[in-house]
């Protein structure tokens, strides 16, 4: 269960922070652009912190994508009928609160509100889950560990994470890596060369320059390391980059043009 | 009678100049000459003293050049001596042509021209004499012919056109020597003709003296077209035929005959037609420009071109002429041949597309162009390669086109700025055959832009190369550097680069121009090894002698201020160069630097006096380095002679054997040193100066002095596309829209409205918040759900008891409602929403069962202004709507002609009804005209990148769309209507539903042609907007 440790880099102090909150049990709002390891990161503090002990939990991580049909019962757990009878099921968050894991609430500004109002008891002092369709109130594990992220990037102010929200997490802001680290980060991810990856991170450092001036987000490190794969596999340079990053991080004409223009010029094909 | 006969050679004759001149000739004659002389003398006497007079002093020529055909002479001036009045200016206009002329032109044809002035005298006098007088001085000079037309052009006006003939044939003799001297004999005719056409309607006077001099040289058909094409609009249009009689010649005086004879043909075809007469009066005086902005190769052709549009569709000839050198930047000769052939055959249904598509004014016309283009200008690629050097160099780039195509670009302008400098990029390259490479090239030149920025360029201060021929020799040096490293960096420009050079080295190596010459250098030296062949002899010479020079700079650790110590080092090279050649003595600073080779040929004095200063200037440098760059180099006192493109080339072209040798440090350090401790201002780049530059982006550029423009805050620009009926086309780029800041109240108008529809707000809340969704409902049928829905679980339970399959869907879920609407109000804000409108008698204020409110202290019959009534319908409308949750925007517009359509943001989507919204809405004024066409378009483009389910546009007006410009003809609505129409249904095509509402009673008459009866609705009782807009905006949205 326990399985092998996840890859993460660090960049700044973000381990000793987030261990800190850990150690006082304090919950932990990531702030970052898309594709910059929030998960990951959380995925190694979840393993690392986690230590030998197994509470069942792969990886001792519960990790729920948000999304705005998600509901109350998605998270806390329903009724289902199984034959003749009607069986209770814990949703992930119970999960993670009755064993003691990290519960990782991914995108949360997606969730509905009433959602997220759901997370609050177990955010202060309390910690507690009401679980109101059984008539009971969970105490959280002492181990169990509440994250949650969210992008303020591309967010509206419609979808603005609420301040009763915000206000109850420390907050650790993330970004894309320095070129050198995100040139390691992709090397052994994709496993290529070095000096491919330093171009691939060049790539991404470049066309980050048009964020705010045409792109809403900057090229993120996964589709940095997706083009790197799609090249281990023999696929041309130019082509992968067209593939793993002009054509996904935009559908404009001119944005797209330029930056294969950019590709054109640090890849040789 | 012999008495008399001598009284004509009396003492006071003979004593005056003339006489005794005679006199003395006769005294070399025999007597018996002499006699023959008195006895003429006598006879002619009789008649006139003063013919005989003139005879006197003509005959001792005479009789010593004739001979025995002397007598002839005499009696051909005898006869004139009655014909031309008892004055006998005649035959004193004879006797005054000298014997020398007379000789020449012979007797034959002094009776002939006898013969000619008896018979005009023998209608008027006067003009007989005119015309001895004229004729008599450029007799022998000018051929008869052409005089015996002149002078019969001036005999056919007095005969054809009595006495107002003869004033004129007074004028035009008057101007004959001007005449005579320009034209030939087959122009007089029509010349004295074009008098009597422009002397019939009022002109004329002036007109035969006033023959421009510049139809002197042209061939005799050009002469005859000019004249014909005068005549031809003259009888016409008097003042337009005298316009063009007056201007054509000085218009066309700068071309060659092929080009001139050209466009009088176009003129001609042109002139034909009376509706292009105006046209082409005002495309005269733009000749030189146009046709001087086209190739100069493909001129002739061009005007073929032109010529054959002239007479298909003259009207349209003159666009074209307008816009034929953008078109030729555009396209190749090809290209502009299939443009004119595709125009001709869509210009056969009517001029007036015609027109349009030779001015370029219609989609067609474009699409068809660029079709036929291969050429790329930054205006279309200018996106791409901004974001290029953007991405590139991590800061923002604006681009602006400069004249020239060169590679080393101008140094840009206010480099380093967190907003990014202005970089100047050619406006168009179409030197390769394909755009694909035209692209490449730009691309080639945006990565150089892009590289001086990300490696430093620009941290060398401008005064350190304010020296024109020093900034030339640092973007070489500098250039070089740049370029290696972005070979390096972007192993991909490698061959971008690599291509370029090899392309244009040979073709800008063959170029005379000086800055060719340096672009070709760099050009050479960036070539791979192994393609050095394809380098002109020239240039491979000089750039054998800079590589040693340039080739530690492309090391990746080489700065910008090593560019500079080179750029100096090269300037000291070529003054060593000079010395040597010359013999002087060598720059003692540079001495352990380099080695000067070969002797080369002597330089040209003024070489060596700018040579001798520069090395002057550079040996105190040496010497004493800590002095600035502008006291040594630049400044007033340092008197530096700034040395040329051409000269530098010279120089290097001479082929100097240049090395940096082992004492490069010692030499470049006392450089090093001085270029680090340049300071100062920076300076205006000369190279700049004089450059012509155009804004890619739009929003500059905006006419002042304008009253009613003045002192306002106005925001970006956009142009659009207008639909013209006629054409069935669009024209594009059209409308010049221009976003303009609404000056808001304090809020008063907002708050008093509110307070005026006090009763009707809360119900109008309460009605919107009744169509505002649940929020969530329950949903049925799920197999996966929050809860269990008992009613299925029950019924699967007996399902299962009667043994048959249960339905699986045994769970409810609460499902989202979403309501997800944006609305956009576009609100005419003409000056006729100025008016006053007058109602029945208001209702009380404020009850539940008329809803309808009236203000707080108005009178009981209300007199509003339309804007006003508008404005709080808006008001009432938005308070409702904040209930409800919708998305909405509202926008104004108005403007002045299709160059200043103006909107005014009152609230923009992202905006909450905050009090600057408040505000606006107050500061609500009626302005000038309704275009509603490109506001149309402008709220249509506001609302295509939102991503509501449903779109809503809502337009509210007073009256029919209406600009001075708005189509053609000011009287008639229908291409307002029509361009309305068409800008509606784009709305449609783009997922917006368009909903007109006016209070114009009218409205039926044009909404019917503008959109379907169920789009829009015509309020009778203005008043009751502020109660009825909500409803319509109710059932409008909640109907569809």
């Amino acid at each position: 269960m326990k399985g092998s440790e996840p890859y993460y880099l660090a960049i700044g102090d973000e381990l000793e922070v987030f261990r800190a909150a850990y150690d006082c049990r304090l919950p932990v709002l990531l702030k970052g652009p898309t594709g910059c390891g929030k998960t990951r990161f959380v995925q190694y503090m979840a393993y690392v912190l986690g230590g030998e002990r197994s509470n069942g939990i792969p990886g001792n991580l519960i990790t729920v994508a948000c999304h705005e049909d998600l509901t109350g019962s998605d998270l806390v757990g329903r009724f289902l009928i199984q034959g003749d009878e009607t069986v209770w099921v814990d949703g992930p968050l119970t999960q993670a609160v009755r064993a003691g894991a990290f519960c990782y609430l991914d995108e949360i500004v997606e969730a509905r509100k009433d959602t997220i109002v759901l997370i609050h008891p177990l955010t202060d002092h309390r910690r507690i889950l009401p679980i109101d369709k059984k008539g009971e109130i969970l105490e959280a594990h002492p181990d169990f560990q509440l994250v949650i992220s969210y992008n303020p990037g591309y967010q509206s102010a419609l979808k603005d994470l609420k301040h009763s929200t915000r206000q109850r997490f420390v907050t650790i802001d993330f970004d894309y890596p320095p070129r050198d680290k995100e040139a390691e980060i992709i090397a052994h991810e994709a496993m290529v060369p070095a000096d491919l990856a330093i171009q691939l991170a060049l790539l991404g450092e470049k066309v980050r320059h048009l964020k705010g001036a045409g792109l809403e987000e900057g090229v993120s490190t996964r589709l940095l390391i997706y083009a790197a794969q799609l090249i281990r596999q023999g696929v041309a340079p130019r082509r992968a980059c067209t593939a793993a990053i002009s054509r996904s991080v935009t559908d404009d004409w001119e944005l797209r043009r330029a930056i294969e223009e950019v590709i054109g010029a640090l890849f040789l094909d | 009678m012999e008495g008399v006969g001598r009284l004509w050679l009396d003492r006071g004759f003979l004593s005056s100049e003339a006489g005794a001149a005679a006199l003395r000739r006769c005294l070399r004659l025999s007597s018996a000459q002499y006699e023959v002389i008195l006895g003429w003398g006598d006879a002619l006497a009789r008649r006139s003293i003063r013919a005989a007079q003139g005879f006197y002093c003509a005959a001792p020529e005479m009789a010593l050049h004739l001979g025995s055909a002397f007598s002839c002479w005499v009696a051909i001036g005898q006869s004139l001596v009655g014909a031309g009045g008892p004055g006998g200016e005649l035959a004193l206009a004879y006797f005054s042509v000298g014997a020398e002329r007379a000789a020449r032109v012979g007797l034959g044809v002094l009776r002939e021209w006898a013969e000619l002035l008896e018979r005009l005298a023998g209608k008027s006098e006067r003009l007989g004499a005119s015309l001895a007088q004229a004729t008599a001085s450029v007799l022998g000079r000018v051929a008869w012919p052409k005089i015996r037309a002149w002078a019969e052009a001036a005999i056919a006006l007095r005969e054809r056109y009595g006495w107002r003939g003869e004033l004129l044939a007074d004028l035009y003799l008057a101007a004959g020597r001007r005449a005579l001297e320009l034209l030939d004999a087959a122009d007089f005719a029509s010349w004295a003709e074009l008098g009597v056409v422009l002397r019939q309607a009022g002109w004329g006077g002036d007109l035969y003296i006033a023959l421009p001099a510049s139809v002197r040289g042209w061939g005799v058909a050009e002469r005859a077209a000019y004249l014909r094409i005068s005549l031809a609009l003259a009888r016409r249009d008097a003042e337009a035929g005298r316009e063009f009689y007056l201007g054509c010649p000085a218009a066309l005086a700068s071309f060659a005959a092929a080009l001139r004879a050209r466009l009088l043909a176009a003129c001609e075809a042109i002139a034909a037609d009376p509706d292009a007469v105006p046209e082409l009066l005002g495309g005269i005086p733009l000749l030189g420009a146009c046709i001087g902005s086209i190739p100069e190769a493909e001129r002739e052709a061009a005007l073929d071109l032109l010529v054959e549009v002239a007479r298909e569709a003259p009207a349209a000839a003159v666009q074209m002429l307008r816009v034929l050198p953008a078109v030729f930047e555009r396209a190749a000769l090809d290209g502009v041949r299939a443009w004119v052939q595709r125009g001709l055959e869509i210009g056969a249904r009517d001029a007036r597309t015609a027109r349009a598509y030779f001015g370029l004014e219609s989609r067609t016309s474009w699409r068809v162009l660029s079709g036929a283009a291969t050429g790329v200008a930054l205006e279309d690629v200018g996106g791409v390669l901004g974001k290029f050097v953007s991405m590139l160099s991590g800061q923002p780039a604006r681009l602006v086109a400069s004249a020239g195509l060169h590679f080393s670009l101008p140094m840009e302008e206010g480099a380093g700025r967190p907003e990014g400098g202005e970089i100047s990029l050619p406006g168009r390259i179409d030197c390769f055959p394909s755009e694909e490479e035209n692209f490449r090239f730009y691309k080639v030149l945006a990565a150089m832009a892009a590289g001086r920025r990300e490696f430093g360029t620009y941290e060398v201060p401008r005064d350190a190369i304010a020296d024109p021929a020093l900034s030339a020799l640092f973007c070489l040096t500098d250039g070089y550097r740049v370029a290696r490293r972005l070979m390096r960096a972007y192993p991909g420009l490698a061959p971008d680069f690599a291509w370029v050079a090899e392309r244009l080295v040979r073709a800008w190596g063959a170029d005379e121009s000086g800055r060719r010459f340096l672009d070709a250098l760099l050009l050479a030296a960036l070539l791979p090894p192994g393609m050095q062949s394809s380098v002109p002899a020239r240039v491979a010479k000089a750039a054998a002698a800079v590589s040693p020079c340039l080739a530690p700079l492309g090391s990746p650790e080489a700065t910008a201020y090593d560019a500079l110590r080179v750029a100096e080092q090269l300037w000291a090279l070529v003054g060593g160069a000079r010395r040597e050649r010359g013999g002087a003595t060598s720059c003692s600073g540079l001495d352990g630097a380099v080695r000067v080779g070969r002797a080369a040929p002597p330089l040209s004095g003024e070489l060596e006096a700018f040579a001798a200063q520069r090395e002057a200037a550079i040996a105190e440098h040496m010497t004493n380095p800590a002095l600035s760059v502008r006291q040594e180099w630049g400044g007033e006192t340092g008197g530096t002679l700034p040395i040329t493109a051409e000269e530098l080339m010279r120089v290097l072209e001479a082929g100097a054997e240049l090395r940096l040798g082992p004492g490069e440090d010692n030499g470049g350090e006392g450089v090093a040193v001085y270029a680090c401790d340049l300071s100062g201002g920076i300076a205006r780049d000369p190279v700049e100066e004089g450059k012509q530059r155009r804004r890619v982006e739009s929003g500059v550029g905006v006419p002042a002095g304008r009253s009613w423009r003045a002192g306002r805050e106005e925001g970006p620009t956009f142009q659009y596309d207008e639909w013209d009926y006629h054409l069935g086309d669009y024209r594009p780029a059209w409308c010049r829209l221009t976003e303009v800041a609404v000056r808001g109240d304090t809020g008063e108008f907002f708050r008093d409205t509110l307070a005026a529809y006090a009763a009707l707000v809360p119900e109008l809340r309460r009605q919107f918040q009744r169509i505002r969704a649940a929020g969530f409902r329950l949903v049925r049928g799920f197999e996966d759900g929050e809860e269990v829905d008992l009613h299925a679980a029950v019924d699967a339970r007996a399902q299962v008891r009667a043994r048959r399959a249960p339905s699986p869907k045994l769970y409810l879920a609460r499902k989202r409602e979403v309501r997800d609407v944006a609305a956009l109000f576009l609100v005419d804000m003409s000056a006729s929403t100025d008016e006053r409108v007058l109602g029945a008698p208001a209702p009380q204020r404020a009850s539940r069962e008329d809803l309808r409110a009236v203000p707080a202290g108005r009178s009981a019959v209300r007199e509003q202004r339309i804007i006003d009534v508008l404005k709080e319908a808006l008001v009432v409308l938005a308070v409702a709507l904040e209930g409800v949750g919708d998305a909405y925007a509202i926008y104004g517009f108005s403007g002045h002609g299709r160059e200043n359509v103006e909107v005014y943001p009152i609230k923009s989507f992202a905006e909450a009804l905050g009090p600057a919204v408040q505000s606006r809405l107050g500061g609500i004024e009626p302005k000038r005209s309704t275009r509603m066409g490109a506001a149309l378009r402008h709220a249509v483009q506001k609302m295509v990148g939102l991503s509501s389910a449903a779109k809503y546009l809502f337009l509210l007006s007073d009256g029919f769309p209406q600009d001075f410009d708005y189509g053609e003809d000011r009287r008639s609505n229908a291409y307002g209507i029509r361009d309305t129409a068409m800008a509606l249904r784009e709305a449609e095509a783009a997922g917006i539903l368009p909903f007109c509402i006016t209070v114009d009673k009218a409205g039926h008459d044009y909404l019917r042609d503008m959109c379907e009866a169920s789009r829009y609705l015509v309020i009778e009782d203005v008043f009751s907007l502020p109660r009825v807009l909500p409803r319509i905006y109710q059932n409008v949205v909640g109907t569809n």
